[in-house]
Formats: C-alpha cells, structure tokens, sequence
C-alpha cells in the first residue's frame, strides 16, 4: 500500500486532478441547498425526485435528466464565486456583454437588442389599433424608447433602430387614439439619468418627463409638482441587467421615489364585478395597502417596492378627478403615482396575468381616459396585447 | 391526401423517436465532471479484472441513455445485429456465397439504420418537393451519436469479412467496444482493432502513468472547448439572428472565421478529450486532428481534419473501389464518390452535400495540377488553403437551405453594406485572436516542453488554470452548444 501511494505521488498531476473531482464533488453534494441567488435575483433549482413520469418524458424541460443537470448547475458549490472568476476572464478577454448585456461606459448596462420580431411587433400594433377602434378618441399609446437610443454612455452596436417603428406606431394609432413618442423629449433631457445604469427600467426623473408629456398630450395640466413632495433616494440597487450579467465590477445605481405618497393601493381579487364577487365568494380578499412596498427596499430586485411589482388589476386612489385605466408592462409601476396628483382612481392593469375581458372592464367604469404604456422592447416582444380584443 | 406508407401501428411505434433532441450528458458540464465521472472511474477502477468490461459497458450504457431512454434499444440492436452477422461469417469460413451474403446484409443493416433515422425525411421533403407527391415526415430524433456508432460497429463487421479482425464471441467484450463512453457519441472512430487487444487485458490495464496523461489531455480537451470554441461560437449565433442578409461583408467574414475557429475547437476539444478519457481508461484511441490550419494545400487539410473519419472511408470505401489502381478515370470516379457521402454524412441537406462536392473540386483540380507548385510555394500556398477552408465551412455553417447560402455567399463575395463588423471586432477580437494563435502549433509545443520538465509545477499550474476557468465558465455557461452531436 505504501509503496503504491508513493508510486502515485510521481504523478502529482494526477493525484491533484482526482483530488480536486471527488473531494468538490463530495462537497458539492455534501453542503446545503440555497432557495434562492442574491446574486441572480431569482430562484435556483431544487433537487428532482425520478419517476416514471419524468424519466420518459417528451418535452426536454420536463426530463428528470433536464431537471437534474439544472439542479446540479444551480446548487453547485460556490456557484457566486465561479460566475465572478468567469467575469473577470471575460474582462481580460475585453469582452463587450455577457448573457445579453451589453456594456457602456460608467458601468451601464444595455439588453443585447439587435434584432426586432416584425411579426410580433406587427401584430401587437394591429390589436391595440383594434382595440382603439372602438373606443374612438378614449386611448393614448406611449411607447418608450429603449436606454440604448437615448443614453449618451450607450455603446457603439447594432442595437435596433427604433426610430421607423415609432414612426410606425404614430401612423397607426393617430386615426382612432393619439400616439406619445418620447425620443425627442428625452434625446433633449438625456443628461438626465433616465434610465437605470443596472436595471432595464427608467428612472423616477425619466417617467417624471413622460408623465408631463402624457399629460400634455390629453390637454391636461399636470397637477403633480416635484416641489411640494420628499424625493427619497435609496443606494445599492443593483438590478435585472446587472442579475443576468453578474459583472463582477459592476457600480450599484441609486433609486428614487416620492416618499411622501400614502395612497391607498387596492390589488384587486378579479378586474370585473363577477370575478371580484366569485373571489369574495370564494374567500379571497382584496390586499389593501399603500402604493409603495417598502420591503422590497431591502431587497435586490428594489424596483418591486413599485405598486407591489406587477399584479392583474389593482386600483390606486388620488387626490384628483376622473378615473384613468392604465394598461402597462412595468415601466408603468413608477409612472402611475404621479397620477395621483390627476385623478381621483387610477386602475391598472396587466394584461400579463390578465384573464378577463377588457370591454367588460371599460364598461363597467366609464374611464375618463385609457393609457397603453409599455417599454419599447417588451412591446415588440409582448405576447398579450392581443388580449384586449379577447372575450368580447 | 391521406400519406401512405407508413400505417398508425409504425406510427405509433415511431412517436417514441420523435421530439426534441435529446439532451445529452456532454463532457462539458458540470454534470459530467462532478457526478458522473467520479462515480463511473470508481466504479471501472474499482470493478475486479475479469468484470472490468462489464463496468464499462454498463457504466456507457447510463452515459448514453441518461439525456434520452429511447434511444438505447437502437444502440442495442446495432450491437447486437453486428454481433450475430459477424459470427455467423466466422462459422461459414469456407462459404464464399453465404459470407458475400452476410457482407450485403451488414452494409444494409447498418446503412439502413443510418439511414432510416437521418435520411428519410430529406428525402421524403424532396420527393414531394420534385414530384408534388405528399409524404409525411417522420420527424424522428436522431439517437444519439448514430452516425459515428453505426460506423465503427460496420466496421468490425467488415473487418471480420476482410479476416482482419476474429469475430469476438464474448457480447459484452464487444457491447463494451460499441458503447465506451468517450468515444460513443461524437467520435474519434475507433476501429475494433484499434482496442480489441486492450479489451481482452484483464489485470494492469490501466497505468497510472497512462492516466496522468490522459487526464491532462482532459483537460486541454475542456479548455478548448469550453473556453475557446464558446467564446467565439456565440459571434457566429449573432451571425445567424442578425439574419444572413443584413450583414456586411466584413463581419461575414468575420463570421465565417469564427464558425471556422468554433468547429475545430469544438470537435478537436471533445475529441482530445474522448483520447484523455480513453487514456483513463487504458485504451489508445487514434488521433483525430493534427493542426488542421497549418495546411499548406486542401490535401494537407483532410490528411489533418477528423482523421479518423477520412481514414473510414479510405478503408472502406475508397479502397474497396478501387481506389487510384485502376486509373485516373476511375479515381475521380471514387474520390467523387467518397465526397458525396464525406459531405453526406454530415447532415441530411443539400449544403452537406454541397460541401463534399467543393472538397472533392478542389482535391482533383490539386491532384491534377497543383500539386507542383503548392509543394513549392512557401507562404502563398497557407493563404490559399486557409482560404478554402473558411469559404467550405460557410457552406457547411449555412444549413437552412441553399437559398440562405447563396444570400449569404453573396454577402461574402459581393461588398455590401450591412450590420457593421465594429462592435463584433471589439467583443470577440481578443477571443479570435486566442482562438487562431491556439491554431498554430505553439501551445502544442509548450506543452510537450511543460511535460518533458522533471519537476511538474509548470504543467500542473497551466492545467490547474484551464480546469478552474473552465470550471467558472461553465457554472455561468451561456451558451454551451456542441456542433457535432447532430451528425
């Protein structure tokens, strides 16, 4: 034995490479399961039990194989210090992105969009013309331009020219609604921080600007005045780009609200009557909070504290007049408070985890104005608006 | 219409095969290194000697049928059809008719398998196409490494018929030659004969110097792959979603070379690493690539590209016809023959095919009269081979129809303007770089030197590196596909 050892020890290459498999993969097995990845901001995989269900399975992410390799990449031990030395490599390399962010200057991020599904986009325009259709005059469409068209420390690449399809959007919605394009208010303002550097959505101070410019475009006075409200700022929000691109030099942005705002947010149980009496029924009830969920501040992903993150349909009470419906992606999440200021309710509603009719809502309202408000790439991207036309 | 040919019953048998592709356990993953392979070394170390191909039979068959079940019966059959074929032709040792017999039944057992599960709905999509005709397609998943385990157990056969090999009698000796894991499902081709001998070593098979060097091997294998073939691969993905006619022609070049530095990372990497393995587990397998780009003519190049491929069909196809005794005529004949089906094996699409007839261009015109001067030339002749061999992987790269290669050619050939080649410069420039100075025969060499040092510090430092970089690049591994699995 002794001397096999010693014969072993003239390998030391050998001795080290098995070393290095079977004790990291002992103690890879060996240590505890995370839930959840600061760092990646999402849920990891948990370990699969085999059965004969998903041993034969078909569809590949319902292979007990699939979801055993997603297991094992997931809980791999040390798994945040791995993904920074691969950062780091990428960086001596001068690498420009990594899992589809792109980088600028002053540690901004960008989302790789360099190709625009026509197809898609085409048919999101043609429901919401539809949708426009009948309801002459009620609806106003803003789409906001992507970071990577306004931001001056966006990179040199061939992200989407997103000027043609506005152009688009403006000549398609002008007949029955009115269309708001923001590229020129902001390329104007663009030495504003608009957009998050590490997150995929704009700021307080960019929403502020389309706010005014929305409200221009109905013929309303904006009620909302910076002065008279507490802007609080919260450091060391690192968000979504910054999740999927994991750079490990990454600057952490600042993120603002007015944090004087108390009103009450209702998220509803159902959008319509009949949902919202069948959920009653059923013993769900409506959670009844204020519009901010402080919580989320201590969290990574703090743009959540935005009207709780996204929920079907919510109802948010002001101190004006009239009643806007607002249907949105989650640009609109740090949107809609100033609203506050106008209108006496605002409702909002995602047509994301939507599953009712939207004329059934509108009728049963009577919205003073309705406002479409997405971010240019999850429209071009969306698979939902087509909703709006659904159950009539 | 309604599609005949095949009733509900085949029908029905065959949605077993259909679906996505399987995922495959691949070297490259941390499932792989973390799991899999600790337990099957353990267990083939640890097996007594006269159960060691039992081990290893058993432990491949859970390599390969981890990602897809259904699959295994296919492997199986092959196994066992070529098994009975060949020892049916060593007990009629002295019937010529019934041996030439059993030889047709072989070639049509294999290629017919071969060709059943990737062939058929090529041919089916362009019947219809040419005849109107209306054919249903099968859409079989292809099992796993088909194409490269038909090959060798074919070849066993026909061995067995050229009496070049003995018919093995022990099943599971031969299931173990069939189905060893490193080599299984993406090559090199290993011959029967190549490990026959090894197979039948009971005590001492492996040496512990055999596996340090197979497990460096391993490693440079990862390395390549993970570090250099990922990392440049993804340019020619933008390539591909940027859409083939918006790209100017800088960066469809710069595509180009980067699908050309991609393929032979990729497949020279697993290869290396399907040697390292083998290594681990006491066999010589042949070498598969030796410096492809430093070819100084296309004949240069096939000598050095998946050579274990182009050795099979020399054996076994180029040879059996007749190979250049029999004229010059008749040795175009069979080169173009050999190309068709080099370009063939590929892929069931025309661009495969289109592929294998530009080599075979390009090797008859040097064989008839370039020859001379590439032998003479110093630096040109690497210009024109290097040249040829990009334009042949755009054609190989593009393999969405012959419509999306003439647009893409187009771009190649014909200055215009597009997406710039810009920020692709600055993303993958330094990867390129890496990338073609890997290609030379430096690293090679300093390697070989790091070996050579008594004292083992420096390759254990380089091979500690490249492990944990690859480690790293694999738990945050974004894009980690592998070209060879579809053939």
């Amino acid at each position: 034995m002794k001397k096999q050892i010693k014969a072993l020890l003239r390998y030391p290459c050998l001795v080290l490479f098995f070393g290095f498999i079977v004790l990291f993969s002992l103690a890879d097995c060996l240590t505890a399961d995370r839930d959840t990845s600061e760092l990646e901001n999402r849920q990891l995989a948990k370990k699969p039990t085999l059965t004969s269900q998903n041993l034969l399975a078909q569809e590949e992410k319902q292979k007990f194989s699939y979801l055993y390799e997603t297991y094992v990449n997931d809980q791999f031990l040390g798994r945040d210090g791995w993904i920074s030395l691969k950062s780091r490599a990428e960086d001596v390399l001068l690498k420009q992105e990594n899992n589809s962010i792109v980088y600028g200057e002053n540690g901004s991020m960008y989302q790789k969009f360099f190709t625009l599904n026509e197809e898609q986009f085409d048919k999101n325009t043609a429901a919401i013309a539809e949708f426009m259709a009948r309801y002459p005059g009620l609806v106003t469409a803003m789409v906001v331009p992507s970071a990577d068209r306004i931001s001056p420390e966006a990179p040199n690449a061939p992200f989407v020219n997103e000027a043609p399809y506005m152009e688009k959007l403006d000549q398609a919605f002008s007949q029955n609604g009115s269309f708001v394009d923001l590229t020129d208010l902001f390329l104007a303002h663009n030495d504003q921080l608009l957009y998050y550097r590490t997150d995929h959505h704009w700021t307080t101070e960019g929403a502020f600007l389309a706010y005014q410019a929305y409200m221009q475009q109905i013929g309303r006075t904006p009620a909302f005045d910076p002065s008279d409200h507490t802007l609080t700022k919260v450091e060391d929000f690192y968000g979504t780009l910054y999740s999927k691109s994991k750079l490990y030099s990454a600057k952490p942005d600042t993120l603002s609200y007015y944090s004087d705002l108390e009103n009450r947010l209702v998220i509803c149980q159902g959008a319509t009557k009949a949902d919202r009496e069948a959920a009653a029924a059923a013993g769900l009830s409506d959670l009844d909070v204020t519009l901010y969920d402080l919580a989320k501040l201590s969290t990574r992903d703090k743009y959540a504290m935005f009207l709780y993150s996204n929920n079907a349909f919510s109802q948010l009470y002001g101190e004006g007049s009239g009643k806007i419906l607002v249907i949105k992606d989650s640009y609109a999440n740090c949107f809609v408070p100033f609203l506050t200021a106008d209108y006496e309710r605002i409702d909002v509603v995602d047509l994301r985890s939507l599953n009712a009719s939207m004329d059934t809502i509108l009728a049963e309202n009577n919205y003073d104005q309705v406002l479409i408000l997405y971010n240019f790439q999850s429209y071009a991207e969306d698979t939902n608006l087509v909703k709006l036309n659904l159950f009539h | 219409m309604r599609p005949f040919g095949f009733c509900t019953l085949t029908a029905a048998a065959l949605a077993a095969f259909t679906g996505q592709v399987g995922d495959a356990l691949i070297f490259s993953s941390l499932l792989f290194l973390f799991r899999f392979l600790p337990i099957a070394l353990a267990v083939y170390y640890l097996a007594p000697a006269n159960l060691k191909n039992a081990a290893l039979f058993l432990i491949s068959i859970v390599f390969y049928s981890w990602g897809e079940v259904r699959y295994f019966p296919v492997m199986l059959s092959c196994i066992v059809g070529n098994y009975l074929l060949a020892l049916c032709m060593g007990r009629w040792e002295e019937k010529p008719a019934a041996r030439r017999f059993l030889l047709v039944l072989t070639v049509v057992f294999n290629i017919g398998m071969l060709f059943f599960f990737k062939y058929t709905d090529f041919f089916l999509r362009n019947l219809n196409a040419l005849f109107g005709t209306n054919f249903a397609m099968l859409n079989l998943t292809l099992p796993l490494g088909i194409s490269f385990y038909t090959f060798q157990t074919m070849s066993y056969t026909l061995d067995v018929y050229k009496r070049t090999v003995k018919p093995e009698r022990n099943i599971i000796d031969l299931g173990a030659y069939v189905v060893m894991f490193p080599q299984l499902i993406a090559g090199p081709i290993v011959l029967y004969k190549d490990v026959a001998a090894q197979l039948k070593v009971k005590k001492g098979r492996c040496h512990a110097s055999q596996i340090d060097e197979g497990a460096g091997l391993f490693v440079l294998g990862l390395a390549k792959k993970v570090l250099l073939a990922n990392s440049v691969g993804a340019l020619w993905t933008d390539v591909q979603n940027l859409g083939y006619a918006n790209v100017s022609t800088p960066l469809a070049w710069l595509g180009a070379i980067a699908f050309t530095l991609q393929i032979y990372f990729d497949f020279s990497g697993y290869s290396t690493m399907a040697i390292g393995l083998g290594k681990m587990l006491g066999f010589e397998f042949p070498q598969n690539f030796n410096l492809p780009y430093i070819s100084r003519s296309i004949t240069d190049f096939w000598r050095r590209w998946h050579m274990t491929l182009s050795g099979w069909f020399r054996e076994y196809v180029y040879i059996p016809l007749g190979g250049n005794r029999r004229g010059k005529r008749r040795q175009i004949l069979n080169l173009l023959i050999v190309w068709c089906l080099t370009g063939f094996w590929h892929g069931a699409e025309w661009n495969f095919l289109l592929w294998g007839l530009y080599y075979f261009v390009l090797l008859t015109i040097e064989k008839l009269w370039l020859q001379k001067p590439l032998a003479n030339g110093r630096v040109w002749p690497h210009i024109y081979a290097l040249f040829f061999i990009v334009v042949g992987w755009a054609i190989f790269a593009v393999d969405s129809g012959l419509t999306d290669l003439a647009v893409f050619l187009g771009q190649m050939f014909l200055p215009s303007g597009g997406v710039s080649a810009g920020y692709f410069v600055r993303n993958y420039g330094v990867s390129l770089a890496v990338a073609a100075f890997c290609s030379t025969p430096l690293p090679g060499r300093f390697y070989q030197w790091l070996c050579r040092q008594k004292w083992q510090a420096g390759r254990i430092l380089v091979l500690g590196a490249l492990l944990l970089l690859s480690v790293a690049y694999l738990v945050d591994s974004t894009y980690n596909p592998f070209i060879y699995f579809r053939f």
